[in-house]
Parts: structure tokens; C-alpha cells; sequence
């Protein structure tokens, strides 16, 4: 009776649904089902992570990567300044380019921001900044696909899946693997969010900050009444055919599943409408912003505190689609590329730190800004940086990590990591290691492998660890 | 304990349970690092400085620079000397090696040293230096049950008369050793609907179902079968299943989604395939080998049905511009490795791609064994649906060419022979005449006719501009001709004779038509170029008006010009990217494989052409990079050396693909690869054999060359020498001037432009094309320590795993896959039908024999039943000839899967997973049988079968780059799920919600899960809400004047496969009444919509009891 005593035990929810979804299909799945908690082989820093993706890859040496090597030799041959240069996506190698953007010292820490994020340089105390990350690949697809899955290759579990799959939501009525889109779908689609071979439960859930929040979640019928006329038939067919299934439990499963979706009806609509919060807090996430971007992505970034309060675990925002730009994918026109996008997202960022903090929510949410990679200290062409694996910064903030820091460093020219390189991997540990979850144990067993977010890698970045 | 978390897995390394503390920090601290990070380096395959750190005896003992580490001291042990990067001679790991450890690994390396290198019991590899011996037997002895062939087996002995059946009693023998029996028998109408979605993933119509009612025989349950195994519907279910193995999509994802076009016409092979019950030993062999074995044809169409097959291989996500073209090409052939094995082998061998299987008789080696496969074949289109018969016109052209030109060739030689046998005469008489003397003069004194020899003298002025005029060695003298004498004549010939006639080609040949030897390693895609090369001596045709245009000079591949009409029919997809440019199906040239050496290919040629340079098998062609792949290069009229550079590939893998371009002519004789330009031509003028003394003995030699090629060509020797061929040529151009009867040559080649035009009018132009795979050469693979292509190992040769004991493949000309293909299903393979089967039971039952149906290997699961397992896989190759059909109507005619599913607790005590099939499982609907169950039922199913796919329903949710332009309709044209578009990045979002598999690997068993997005969808969904409104819309169309009960009864009836219960019936009835009141005033058919969209709500439309 095993089986069934865990369907029992399991509340109807999102929790529950992980593990119902789970009892079909493995065996291994059942063993995980019997409590959450024991997943949590150390204490939990954070309960929550909010990943803000800079896809097209943000300039380290435009933003948080100073090197004043790079104004001194302006202009020349990167071939004889910097030395050897690697193939790059477009191979259309320029000369040296100093960065457009002036660089200063930030807030107690002293931390290196330069003018391009003016509102997050002032979070700049509670910022990590890790400046030695790497990729293994240069172009944009199996890069996206490696930073949220660990692979450079379609079909694998995206990270919020995993989490998703280890922890599942803490909340009943909502996911606990959801994605508010901006408009800038990643390159490689939908698969960057996808469950892999996990069950689907773990999906990212793709909201939209604008129009309809969520696939079929409008009810279909004028009025609740409406609906609950079907439903109540509905529910005595399905008592009725459960008990003359002798008490099936993948039909009883299905039942409580509907209920589930009966309640997100209300829950998600509930969760987006941000018209009860305050002026001040709108104002704070650039709501009233000029620019229509920055209005969009200050909206993501309310609603994932918001989807933060309620136990939503793993929330990605992907950026807006800032006119005109292939992302933040700057092969020509740095300026106004960067420039723009920068507009769009600085302000709610800084406002979403600084609302978490008030809030004493940013202790328990693991905040990550991270592109696929970053971009090359020399041009491409005349006014582009072409994409760099070799070295680029991320930051986190909140969830445990030690705030106002620098870790690892690239070389004088921001090319190539060389003190304390980290991989995605590396990442990826640490943000399960954050969550309560050793990376080297979460794993899942699919065509006769077990596998891991982390594959055979990642170590956990302990230093940057509070 | 949980299994899964008390398990340190690496990938597939799996490592023992460890309990010591000290042991349990080097598990978790040390040893990752040292696999990850140094023995790629020291270990087993290599031992860089002799120095090995894959044990603690390897480290303790060390290298060629002493011990690596002495416990206790890390600040003497070189080990961590070397890692902390303090000394510059000893820095390790090595910056082209990823560089230096993170700080706290080295503080870990640090502490494990000082501490005692803890290192848990485990065998050791033998000595420092010595290979670790991969032990297959060792490894086979493990699971000897997979390795060993199905064996013919005792069926159990049952006394009860009810349980006669093999099935039966192999699953009633193990239910009494658990002390449990059969479930009673699900009721009839249960059982029915079962069967339908089993077999054909449709629910039964109301005529169906009376259909069945009415049948009065005690046979009606195999009636029902028999029918339902017939219905062309069959293939379409049981094609979707295996298109969850070859990760079917009609697009490439990754960034842009590319199309890969045609894809499709492989799905619809496959549903062809199943409802002609192809024996699946035949349909393996087609997909391995489809375009190497004989060709099955459609019996409507002519189709070769078998070359389809190969498509699968390319149904996988390609990268449109990847910077590491080697890299992605490991990546590609992974992917293909991973599909083959787990497909049809039931085993995960990708996973040996950078070290020997941890489990299973798996080595690195049995990888690239069978990467050769892949490597030593290409991508095409390939013209599928006219590939016979042009195959077999080819040949007909061939021997009638042949024919006509052996009779043409006396008729000529006859022709010939009054305007040959005084050539002598006036080539002497015209050299006279351009070295000064008067032409009157010349011609009274040799009594040729003024105009004759004004027009030889006309012939030799003109050969002075053409290098292969065999005359132009007398204009040459003729301008010396007062001191012609013998050294003269001698010395002019000398510069005749060209040092590049003789001169090799330099240092790599990498095709040369020319050569006798062509014809062997001859590889085109479809008739093009005539099936073989052009030989010289050849005559070519031309027109009626014209029937000889040139004897060949030389050998070498032809456009033929007959098969320029060849077409694509109307709707055919064209590749995306620039290989997709140009249409070359069936009119391709491929060479073998080779490694870049200069990186310039030189090809000599004559006329337009497209040089796909398919390097590291790439060829999805689109973005920033690899542009130079594709090379459009034009000769013009001359034959030239054209260059196709292709440096910035050195050293890779290559195999070139030449095709015309437009409707031109184009002949290709040679290609080098070689820093320069060879200089060499093939184009002769003529040289006599001896050396003359004057230039009238010249002319006389001239004369006795043009008898021999006469003589030649009466005795039907299609071989003139080489030195003749100038000449011969010289006389097909110049009938006029040598007498030839133009009349006797049209009449004689009449009969062959007649038969022309017969097999040209009896031919099918166009054809659509399909995604197949080319054979191109044997290539070996070597080994790539760690999986790394920069790093070589030891070469392969192609084979399956040595586990299977059978023949290494060796063949040059060919991949290889033919024999992959026989030794796959040979009998004696003791996977291939024990997976199939286990496949069939799966889809049935919902839980395969062996549930892990992809992995036979120690990481699945261990069968139920093997027994009975291995009795219908021997059935299954020994009496029923493969047949799908036979073994499902087996399967679903068994007591066994006629049990009902209602849950017994007792039962379920005994046997909570249902493993021993003590009762039916209950199941839920695969997302395409609810969408097709919806469509049934509304009755706007079109029942059509096959065609290109009806693109996706685009919501805003079906996003990002590469979106397709166009969204299909809401309902998809009413089609079966089967034909809706696959794109691998927009995929409908009712099949994401129902676990429609990510097409990424073989997924043989799909998730099934139970998330609310599924409830959303039914609840909300567009297209189930349309649904529910054409159903009442039916309702009211077809029963306009029923009354409610008996409406209810209907739609329970086609929704449920059943008659309502009383209750159920009440319940209906207060529901239509409620939802009359709340719909006042509304039409009738609104309250029906909502009662239809309440029916398809209920569990019971999904779940299958």
C-alpha cells in the first residue's frame, strides 16, 4: 500500500502533483515522494531564486568588468596587444574598443559599475560580482541551452525544472518553475524552460507580463456559475467512476488535479494584477517609466516579487523586445544596443533589489543576473563586440551569497578568465547548493542514465557563500 | 533509504557506497577532480611523464619525476606543487587543459594529502604502466540474459480451460507462484474500447460499436481485432510510437528552427510500412541500409518505399553556424549512436563515448565501432518516388547506347573509307600550299579538286588555335617546310609531346575519372550522369540532325543530357540554408571521404557546377559561418582547373558533392587536393608513333593512324589507342571534308533517337523527394580519448559492440551499413526482437516485460516475465515472420489483457505495481488520441491519410525566433494529431501539456503525468471548446427531435464507450435543466455545447479502463 499511502499523505498541489505526476512513471520517483525535507541534506539559504536573463550576452568590460587596459590601447591591432585571439562567431575582428561608458567605484564596497547600469550600480553593497565565468560555446542557442540546462543540447531539464523536480512549489495553487516573459524568447525557444525527461509537472510555466498571463487559464465561460454547473457534474462522474475503478489512484489523482486548476484560475490572475500596490512601489520598479521597456520589465520584476511572497521557487524573467535589437546581442552599434536595453531593465532591477531588501525577502531569494556569455574586449567591425566564452561577469544578490564582493578575474583585457575560472556548472552548483540541494545528488534516471544538472561537474562556489 | 540520493553518480559512473568519513571527502572532494581533471592525462589511456593518479598505489608510486604525493606532506608532494601552479616548470592542470583548480579544490587536494590520501578499497588497475583490460566476458556474465538469443521455451502447463492461450499461461503461472489470480474479465464494450485505442488510438463510433453488438459469433472479439488490424488507422497510431524513438520533427530547433524539408514523407513511410505489416526485420533493414538493399517498391506507385527509411538519421537538431564544426559533428553523431542503440539495440551506448560503460559490455572501443557507420555516410534528398525506374532506364539507355554505337561505328568506318585513303596526299599538297607554292599549281599537279583543297588548307589554319587538333603539327611545319628535313620534323615533334600528358598529378588524388579504375568507386545520386563514367573511344550522341557530337578523348564523368528534365514535383520542400540552394537531387556526383591535406581542391572540368564541400558532414548551412563550403564554379567552354578553397579546413573530414548548375553541360574529369594547380590536361593532339624523316612520310603515318582507327571500329574495338583519339574525333567533326555519307548516319542512328524517345516519354520526370541517408565510403573511426576530438586514439574498424560477437566490417567502398544491417537481424542477435516485442507489450499494457524498454543494460530494469518474453520473441522471428500484426492480435485476443481493471486491495497488496499483470492497468490517453478522440466524436475527423503537415495553431504562447510565418487552423483541418506539424521549437501546447516528448533522443516510454495544465486545456482550450459546440451542432443536425435521456445515452455512448447508468442518467438530466435555467433565452445548442464540453471533462473521455 505504499503507493497509495503517499497520494494520500500528499496534500493536492503543486507539492503534491510533482509527486503524483512522479508515481506513474518511476520508481525512483516514488522513494523521492515521501517528504520534501528530506531532499535538504543541508540548511536552506534560500527559498526562492530569481533569474533575470540577459540573453545576447551584456559586455563584462561595459559593465561590471573595469579594464583601463582597454582605453590605453584603443584603436590598436588586438592581435598585438592582447596577443593570441580565438575564432570568434563572426570573425570580422576589429580593433581595441574601450568601453563607452565611464567606470566608477560604488557605495561602501567599492565595487566597479560602470555608468551603463546607473540604478543597479547603487545596489552595488549588496551585489556578488563573479567576473571569471566561462562558456564552452560561442553561439547563442547551445550557450542558452548550457546556462540553463547544463548542456549545450536541446531537451534537457532546465534548471527551474530541477529545482522544480527537488523541491517542488511551496505553494498549492501555483508552479514552482515559472517564466514571465518580456517578449525576448530565448534563442533555442521554449526548450530553455522545458522539463527534459522530467515530468512535465516541472515545465516552466510561461506567463506573459502583457495580454493573457498563461495558456488556457481564462475561464472559458461568461461567469464562474457557468463553469461550476459542468463542474459539479463533472465531479459526481468522476466520484462515480472512481469508485467503480476500485478506488484508482491515477483517477483520483486526475480529480484533485482538476481542482488544482479550478483554484489557479483565480490564483494567477490574482498574482499579476499589480493595481493594489502602492504608487511608490510602482514608482520604485520604473512603472512610470517613459520609456515602454523599462514599464514592461518593471512589471516582470514587481510580479516576481510578487510570485516571491508566494511561494513560487524558481521564477525566470526573459528581457523585453527592446525595438530593433537582436537582444542584447551587440554585433554593431554598441551604444545605442547596450544603451537601450540597459534603459529597460536598470531601473526595475535596482527597484526589485531594493524592495526585496525592504521586505526582508532578499535574504531568502537568490537574485541572478547572468547573459550566456559575454562579449569581446576588441570590435567587431567598427562599433560591435562579437560573443566571448572565455570570460565574462554574472552577479548574484540575497539568498546567502556575500554581498559587495568581486570574485575571480580576467585577464588586463577582460578576455579571458584567468583567476578563478568558473563554469555554468559551477553555477549551477552553487544555486542548488543555496536552495538546500546537493547538485551531485538530485538526479534522475532516464533511458538507463542517471542524470544531473551538473552532468559530471560544478563545484560549489563556497567562497562567495556567506 | 532513498536509493536515488545515497547513490554518487557521475554520469554513468557509478561509485560504491562509501562509509569512512576520510573516504567519503575524497568521493566527494578529490575524485570528481581527479576524473574530471587529470586522467585524461594519467590514466588508463595515457600516462603523461609515466605518471598515473587513477589509484593511490599509481600516486604513491608516481611518475618519471619521483613519487606524486607523500602522505602527510602536501608541501613535499609534487602533486600539490603542481596544481598550485607555484613552480612555472610544473603547473598542472596545464593551461591548455583548462588551467588552473579552483582555490578550494586545491585546499581539498591539500587537506586529502595531509591527511593520508584516503582512498576507498576498490580493484586497482594492475601495475603503473599497464592498460586496464576491459573484461567483456566479465562484463556479459553480469546480465547473461541479454546477450544470450531468445531460446524457444516451455509454455507452463495450466489445467483450467479458460487459460489456453501461450500468454496466458506464462502470466497465470507466475500469478499462482504469488499466490494471486486473473482479474474477472472487463466487460465487453470495456474491452472493445480498449482495443481500439490500442491498436488504432481512435475510440469506436457508434456504428462500431453496434457493429460489434450485432455480431452474434462466439469469434466477434477477433473480428473486431481482425478489422481494427486492417484499418489503415493502425499505421498511424503505431507509427507515432516509433516516431517518440527516432525523435521525429519536422524542424531542426535549436536558434532558428529550421525546416528539414521533406521530413514527412518518412512519417508517411512509416505508416505505410505498418499497415503492410512489413516483417520488422525488413523494416530494420531499411532503416540501417534502406538505400543499399534491394528496393521495395509501392505497389501503386513504383516508389522505392526502402530508401525512405534512412531518413530517420537526420531527424535531429542540427546547429546552423557552429563555430567548432568537428565538435558539433560528435555531437550529431551522438545523437545517431544514441537513437540506433537505444531504438533497436534496447542499449545506451553514447554513453561509452568518452570512457568505457561502468555497467553493461559496453567499451569506448564498440562506440566508434559504430561511429564509422555514420561517418562513412552523407545526407541527401534522394528522388524516391522515380529511383527505380530511372535506376533501370539507366541501364536500358546504357545497353541500347552501347548498341548503336558499335553498329554506328562500322557504318562510319565504311563511310570513311574512300575519304581516308588519300589523306596523305592532300595534307601534303595543303602544307605546300601555306608554306608559299601557288594552290592552282598544287592542285593541277596533285589532281585534287580546288575547292577540296582550299577546304583542308582552311582545316589546318584553323587547328593552329586549337591544342587538340590533331593537323596542327602540319600547319606547324608547313610554315618550315623548305627545310623540313628529318631532324626538323623530329625536333617539331618533340614539342608536341607535352611534358603535363605524363606528368602525375601531384600529391593527393582525391577522385580521377579519367582513370579505368573509376567505375568502381563510382557514387552518384540518381541518373545524372549516366550511371557510370564516360569512357574514351566513346561515341556521344547528339541529335537526330546531328547523331554524333565527339568521340570522348578522355574518361570522365558526364552530364547526361537526356536526364536534364529532371524535375521536382510541384509541392517538394527545398533544404533551408545555401546546400538548399540549388536542387541537385539526381543529379549528384559524390566523392569518397578524405582528410584535408592543402585545403584547395582542384577540379578539372568543363562547364558549370556546384561543389558542396560536406565537411565534417555538415550541412545545415545558414548564418555567418561555413559560407565557403559552397562553391559555384564555371569553366566555360574550355576545360579548365577550377579551385575550391577550402583551407580553413585542413585537416578535416571531407567529401565533396558536384552537381550542374542550370541546364548546362558539364563534364568532370579529376580533383586533386594539392597547394597548387596541377598543370596537367587530358586533351591529346596527335603524335605519330615513329619518328618520320620528312614531312610526307608525317603525312603518310597520319594516313596509316586514320586507317587504324577504321579498321578499329569495323572490328568493334572499342579501344583505340590513346594516341588515336585526337584523330578519331578530328573525323566525327569533319564528315564533309572526309566524304561521310551524312544520310547513311542519320538513317542508321534513327532506330536510336527513336528508342529514346520511348523510354523518355515512358518516365516520370518529377518527384518529390524524402531525407535519406548516401552511402559515400568506409571510415574508421578513431578512438577520441574522453570524447574529445582533438585527441586521437587507437582506429576501430565499423562493427556492433564486440559484445555481439559478430564480424568487424572492413569494406572501403561503402560505410558498411548493409552488413550492420544483416548482422542486426540475424536470428542469432539476441536483442533486436526481444526489444521490438517488449515495444508491443509496453504500448498495450502500459509496462513493458523489461519496463526500462530502452535500456536492456544494468541501469534498467530486470524483466517480469523473461520467459515469456523470450517465447514471443522467438515466435515472433521463427513462425511469424516479424509480423507486428500477428503479435499484437496475440497480445489483445489474451485473457490477459481482457481482465478488468477494477483495483482488488488484496491483489494489490501482493503486487502494488500491477507487475505481474494480476488486472488490467488503467491508463490515460496519449495527448494525439484525446485531440482524435475529440474529433471523433464531433465528427469532424477527416480520416485522410498522409500529405505534407498541417502547420500548428500558433497562440501567444508558441513562441520565438524562427515562429512559423503562418498559423494552421484552430482544429488543424480536423486531421489526426499524426499530421500535424512537429516543430521542434513550437510544439502545440495541448501535446506539451499530455507529455508529447521533447524529439531530443529515443523515447520509448513517455511520461505520464498528471499536471494542471491538462485540466486548463480541457477546461479552456479553443479547439476542445470548438469541438464541444460542433458536436452539439451535430446533435441538433443528426437527432433534431430526441429527447434529452436519449441524446445523453448517445454521447455516453461515444464518449464512454457505454450506456449511462440510472444515476448517471439523472445526473445528466438535472444538469441539462440547470443549465437550461442559466441559459434563458440562449438557443438550445448552447445548453448541449456546455453539457457535450461536461462529457469531455469527465475522467472517464481520458482514461482508458
Amino acid at each position: 500500500m505504499y503507493r497509495r499511502t503517499i497520494l494520500q499523505k500528499a496534500a493536492n498541489g503543486f507539492g503534491a502533483m510533482a509527486m503524483a505526476a512522479l508515481l506513474n512513471q518511476s520508481s525512483r520517483g516514488r522513494e523521492l515522494a515521501d517528504g520534501k525535507t528530506r531532499n535538504l541534506l543541508h540548511p536552506q539559504q534560500a527559498k526562492s531564486v530569481i533569474f533575470l536573463f540577459m540573453e545576447g550576452a551584456v559586455s563584462q568590460v561595459d559593465s561590471f568588468d573595469y579594464k583601463p587596459m582597454l582605453a590605453k590601447h584603443h584603436g590598436e591591432n588586438p592581435r598585438q596587444t592582447i596577443g593570441k585571439i580565438e575564432k570568434t562567431q563572426f570573425e570580422n575582428i576589429g580593433t581595441v574598443l574601450k568601453s563607452p561608458w565611464a567606470f566608477r567605484q560604488r557605495g561602501q564596497s567599492g565595487l566597479w559599475v560602470s555608468d551603463l547600469f546607473p540604478q543597479i550600480a547603487t545596489q552595488a553593497d549588496d551585489l556578488c560580482v563573479i567576473n571569471s565565468m566561462t562558456s564552452s560555446f560561442p553561439e547563442h542557442t547551445s550557450a542558452n541551452y548550457l546556462l540553463h540546462s547544463g548542456v549545450g543540447l536541446q531537451g534537457r531539464p532546465s534548471m527551474g525544472a530541477w529545482v522544480s523536480y527537488g523541491l517542488g512549489s511551496s505553494n498549492d495553487n501555483l508552479p514552482a518553475f515559472v517564466v514571465l516573459n518580456g517578449g525576448q524568447i530565448p534563442s533555442g525557444g521554449l526548450d530553455c524552460f522545458g522539463n527534459g525527461f522530467l515530468p512535465a509537472v516541472h515545465q516552466g510555466s510561461l506567463l506573459n507580463a502583457i495580454g493573457t498571463p498563461l495558456a488556457n487559464i481564462t475561464s472559458s465561460e461568461k461567469s464562474p456559475e457557468r463553469q461550476q454547473l459542468k463542474k459539479q457534474l463533472v465531479e459526481r462522474l468522476n466520484r462515480l467512476s472512481l469508485s467503480d475503478s476500485g478506488g484508482n489512484d491515477a483517477l483520483e489523482g486526475a480529480i484533485a488535479n482538476a481542482e488544482l486548476a479550478a483554484r489557479m484560475q483565480v490564483a494567477v490572475p490574482e498574482l499579476l494584477d499589480i493595481s493594489n500596490e502602492t504608487q511608490p512601489t510602482q514608482s520604485l520598479y520604473g512603472l512610470d517609466a517613459e520609456y515602454p521597456h523599462t514599464r514592461v520589465y518593471g512589471r516582470q520584476c514587481l510580479s516576481a516579487r510578487r510570485m516571491v511572497e508566494r511561494g513560487v521557487r524558481f521564477i525566470e524573467l526573459t528581457i523585453p523586445m527592446v525595438d530593433g535589437y537582436q537582444r542584447w546581442d551587440a554585433h554593431g552599434g554598441l551604444v545605442k544596443n547596450h544603451g537601450d536595453n540597459a534603459k529597460a531593465v536598470d531601473q526595475p532591477i535596482a527597484g526589485l533589489l531594493q524592495d526585496l531588501k525592504q521586505r526582508g525577502l532578499l535574504e531568502s531569494t537568490l537574485v541572478i543576473w547572468a547573459g550566456e556569455f559575454g562579449r569581446t574586449p576588441f570590435a567587431q567591425g567598427g562599433d560591435g563586440r562579437d560573443h566571448n566564452e572565455f570570460g565574462f561577469s554574472v552577479w548574484m544578490a540575497g539568498g546567502g551569497v556575500r554581498p559587495g564582493i568581486a570574485y575571480g578575474a580576467t585577464d588586463e583585457w577582460g578576455y579571458r578568465a584567468v583567476e578563478k575560472p568558473l563554469e555554468i556548472h559551477d553555477l549551477h552548483a552553487t544555486v542548488l547548493h543555496q536552495l538546500g540541494i546537493d547538485h551531485t545528488k538530485l538526479t534522475y534516471r532516464s533511458g538507463g542514465r542517471d542524470y544531473r544538472l551538473t552532468d559530471v561537474r560544478g563545484r560549489v562556489i563556497r567562497d562567495i557563500l556567506t | 533509504m532513498n536509493v536515488a540520493f545515497s547513490l554518487y553518480l557521475i554520469g554513468c559512473l557509478c561509485l560504491a557506497n562509501t562509509t569512512a568519513p576520510d573516504e567519503e571527502f575524497f568521493e566527494s572532494r578529490i575524485r570528481p577532480i581527479l576524473h574530471d581533471r587529470c586522467i585524461g592525462c594519467h590514466g588508463a589511456d595515457e600516462q603523461h611523464g609515466a605518471l598515473r593518479l587513477d589509484s593511490r598505489e599509481a600516486i604513491l608510486h608516481g611518475g618519471e619525476s619521483g613519487p606524486a604525493a607523500i602522505p602527510g606532506k602536501p608541501s613535499e608532494s609534487l602533486l600539490i606543487n603542481a596544481i598550485r601552479h607555484d613552480n612555472a616548470e610544473l603547473r598542472m592542470p596545464p593551461n591548455d587543459a583548462g588551467g588552473k583548480l579552483p582555490d578550494d579544490a586545491i585546499d581539498d587536494f591539500t587537506a586529502w594529502v595531509q591527511s593520508g590520501l584516503a582512498w576507498p578499497k576498490e580493484s586497482l588497475p594492475k601495475g603503473t604502466n599497464e592498460r586496464e583490460v576491459f573484461d567483456i566476458q566479465a562484463r556479459k556474465d553480469r546480465l547473461p540474459w541479454i546477450w544470450a538469443p531468445p531460446k524457444q521455451q516451455l509454455v507452463p502447463e495450466n489445467t483450467d480451460p479458460l487459460v489456453v492461450g501461450d500468454i496466458d499461461r506464462f502470466i497465470a503461472d507466475k500469478l499462482r507462484q504469488n499466490g494471486l489470480a486473473f482479474a474477472p474479465p472487463a466487460d465487453e464494450l470495456t474491452w472493445l474500447r480498449r482495443s481500439y485505442f490500442a491498436i488504432t488510438g481512435l475510440p469506436p463510433t457508434q456504428e462500431q460499436i453496434d457493429s460489434f453488438l450485432n455480431d452474434a459469433s462466439v469469434d466477434r472479439k477477433q473480428h473486431a481485432v481482425d478489422e481494427l488490424l486492417a484499418s489503415s488507422h493502425f499505421g498511424e497510431r503505431w507509427a507515432r510510437h516509433w516516431m517518440d524513438l527516432m525523435r521525429y520533427a519536422e524542424s531542426r530547433g535549436h536558434e532558428s528552427d529550421f525546416s528539414i524539408a521533406n521530413a514527412w514523407q518518412y512519417r508517411d513511410y512509416l505508416i505505410r510500412a505498418f499497415n503492410a505489416d512489413l516483417p520488422y526485420d525488413r523494416f530494420v533493414m531499411e532503416h540501417i541500409a534502406g538505400d543499399l538493399v534491394d528496393a521495395r517498391q509501392n505497389a501503386e506507385t513504383g516508389a522505392n518505399e526502402s530508401v525512405i527509411a534512412t531518413g530517420w538519421a537526420f531527424l535531429g537538431e542540427e546547429v546552423h553556424s557552429p563555430v567548432d564544426i568537428r565538435q558539433d559533428e560528435c555531437e550529431r553523431v551522438d545523437n545517431k549512436i544514441d537513437v540506433l542503440s537505444k531504438s533497436f539495440l534496447g542499449l545506451t551506448i553514447a554513453c561509452a563515448r568518452c570512457h568505457d560503460h561502468k555497467f553493461d559490455a559496453i567499451s569506448q572501443r564498440d562506440y566508434y565501432a559504430l561511429s564509422g557507420f555514420m561517418l562513412g555516410s552523407a545526407f541527401r534528398q534522394s528522388r524516391f518516388a522515380t529511383m527505380v525506374e530511372h535506376r533501370q532506364a539507366t541501364v536500358d539507355l546504357a545497353r541500347l547506347r552501347e548498341n548503336t554505337q558499335s553498329i554506328l561505328k562500322k557504318v562510319l568506318a565504311d563511310s570513311l573509307q574512300s575519304g581516308t585513303s588519300n589523306i596523305a596526299g592532300r595534307l601534303m599538297a595543303s602544307c605546300r600550299v601555306l608554306s608559299g607554292e601557288n594552290s592552282r599549281t598544287v592542285a593541277q599537279g596533285t589532281g585534287i579538286e580546288p575547292t577540296e583543297l582550299d577546304a583542308w588548307i582552311e582545316q589546318l589554319e584553323k587547328s593552329k588555335t586549337d591544342p587538340t587538333n590533331p593537323l596542327r603539327i602540319f600547319h606547324d611545319l608547313a610554315m618550315r617546310l623548305s627545310k623540313s628535313d628529318g631532324s626538323t620534323v623530329r625536333a617539331a615533334i618533340s614539342t608536341w609531346e607535352t611534358p603535363s600528358t605524363t606528368q602525375p598529378l601531384g600529391p593527393f588524388v582525391v577522385a580521377d575519372f579519367t582513370q579505368p579504375t573509376a567505375s568502381e568507386w563510382w557514387n552518384s545520386d540518381g541518373p545524372g550522369f549516366g550511371g557510370r563514367p564516360m569512357l574514351e573511344g566513346e561515341a556521344v550522341f547528339g541529335s537526330p540532325e546531328k547523331p554524333i557530337t565527339r568521340i570522348m578523348q578522355y574518361s570522365a564523368a558526364v552530364r547526361d543530357p537526356f536526364w536534364k528534365p529532371l524535375a521536382l514535383t510541384a509541392s517538394t520542400e527545398t533544404d533551408s540554408g545555401r546546400f538548399g540552394a540549388v536542387n541537385r537531387a539526381g543529379k549528384t556526383l559524390l566523392t569518397p571521404k578524405w582528410t584535408l591535406r592543402s585545403g584547395n581542391v582542384h577540379i578539372l572540368v568543363r562547364g558549370k557546377l556546384q561543389s558542396c564541400a560536406v565537411v565534417d558532414s555538415h550541412i545545415m548551412n545558414e548564418g555567418p559561418l561555413h559560407g565557403s563550403l559552397i562553391a559555384h564554379l564555371d569553366s566555360g567552354e574550355q576545360l579548365r582547373w577550377l579551385t575550391h578553397n577550402l583551407t580553413p579546413y585542413t585537416g578535416h573530414r571531407v567529401h565533396l558533392e558536384l552537381s550542374p548548375l542550370g541546364d548546362s553541360d558539364l563534364e568532370i574529369l579529376t580533383l586533386v587536393d594539392s597547394p597548387t594547380t596541377p598543370n596537367w590536361l587530358p586533351q591529346r593532339s596527335w603524335i605519330p608513333d615513329t619518328a618520320p624523316d620528312s614531312i610526307a612520310e608525317l603525312c603518310n603515318l597520319f594516313q596509316a593512324d586514320s586507317e587504324r582507327i577504321l579498321q578499329a571500329w569495323k572490328s568493334d574495338t572499342r579501344n583505340i589507342e590513346p594516341r588515336l583519339l585526337a584523330i578519331a574525333n578530328w573525323m566525327v567533326q569533319n564528315p564533309n571534308l572526309l566524304k561521310i555519307d551524312p544520310g547513311t548516319i542519320v538513317q542508321t542512328t534513327s532506330d536510336y533517337f527513336r528508342e529514346l524517345d520511348v523510354i523518355s516519354k515512358s518516365l516520370r520526370w518529377d518527384s518529390p523527394t524524402a531525407v535519406s541517408l548516401a552511402d559515400i565510403s568506409g571510415v574508421d573511426e578513431n578512438v577520441l580519448i574522453r570524447g574529445k576530438p582533438t585527441r586521437l586514439g587507437v582506429i576501430v574498424n565499423r562493427g556492433l559492440p564486440e559484445a555481439f560477437g559478430t564480424p568487424r566490417v572492413t569494406t572501403r567502398q561503402s560505410s558498411g551499413r548493409l552488413e550492420l544491417a544483416r548482422q542486426l537481424v540475424d536470428p542469432t542477435n539476441p536483442l533486436v526482437a526481444r526489444v521490438m516485442v517488449n515495444r508491443v507489450w509496453h504500448h498495450l499494457f502500459g509496462r513493458g516485460i523489461v519496463p526500462t524498454v530502452d535500456n536492456f543494460g544494468a541501469l534498467g530494469d530486470r524483466p517480469s516475465h523473461p520467459e515469456l518474453l523470450d517465447h514471443l520473441a522467438w515466435e515472433f522471428m521463427h513462425q511469424e515472420n516479424w509480423s507486428l500484426k500477428s503479435l499484437i492480435r496475440k497480445i489483445v485476443l489474451s485473457k490477459t489483457f481482457a481482465q478488468s481493471s477494477r483495483i482488488n486491495p488484496d491483489a494489490d497488496n501482493v503486487d502494488p505495481f500491477n507487475a505481474l499483470l494480476h488486472r488490467m492497468p488503467i491508463r490515460r490517453l496519449e495527448g494525439e488520441a484525446i485531440r482524435d478522440s475529440l474529433l471523433v466524436l464531433s465528427g469532424r475527423l477527416d480520416p485522410k491519410p498522409y500529405g505534407s503537415p498541417i502547420p500548428v495553431y500558433l497562440t501567444e504562447f508558441i513562441i520565438g525566433r524562427g515562429r512559423p510565418d503562418v498559423s494552421g487552423p484552430l482544429d488543424g483541418s480536423g486531421r489526426r494529431s499524426i499530421y500535424i506539424a512537429t516543430r521542434r521549437n513550437f510544439l502545440p501546447t495541448m501535446m506539451l501539456a499530455f507529455d508529447f516528448p521533447t524529439p531530443f533522443s529515443s523515447i520509448g516510454r513517455r511520461n505520464v503525468t498528471n499536471v494542471p495544465a491538462q485540466s486548463l486545456t480541457m477546461l479552456n482550450d479553443p479547439f476542445v471548446r470548438e469541438q464541444a459546440n460542433v458536436l452539439a451542432g451535430r446533435l441538433a443536425k443528426e437527432q433534431p427531435n430526441t429527447d434529452p435521456q436519449t441524446r445523453i445515452e448517445l454521447l455516453f455512448k461515444a464518449a464512454y464507450c457505454r450506456n449511462p447508468t440510472s444515476e448517471e442518467v439523472d445526473l445528466s438530466l438535472q444538469t441539462i435543466d440547470l443549465l437550461r435555467t442559466e441559459y434563458e433565452g440562449e438557443p438550445d445548442q448552447i445548453v448541449w455545447t456546455e453539457f457535450c464540453h461536461a462529457i469531455f471533462l469527465a475522467n472517464e473521455f481520458i482514461y482508458v479502463k
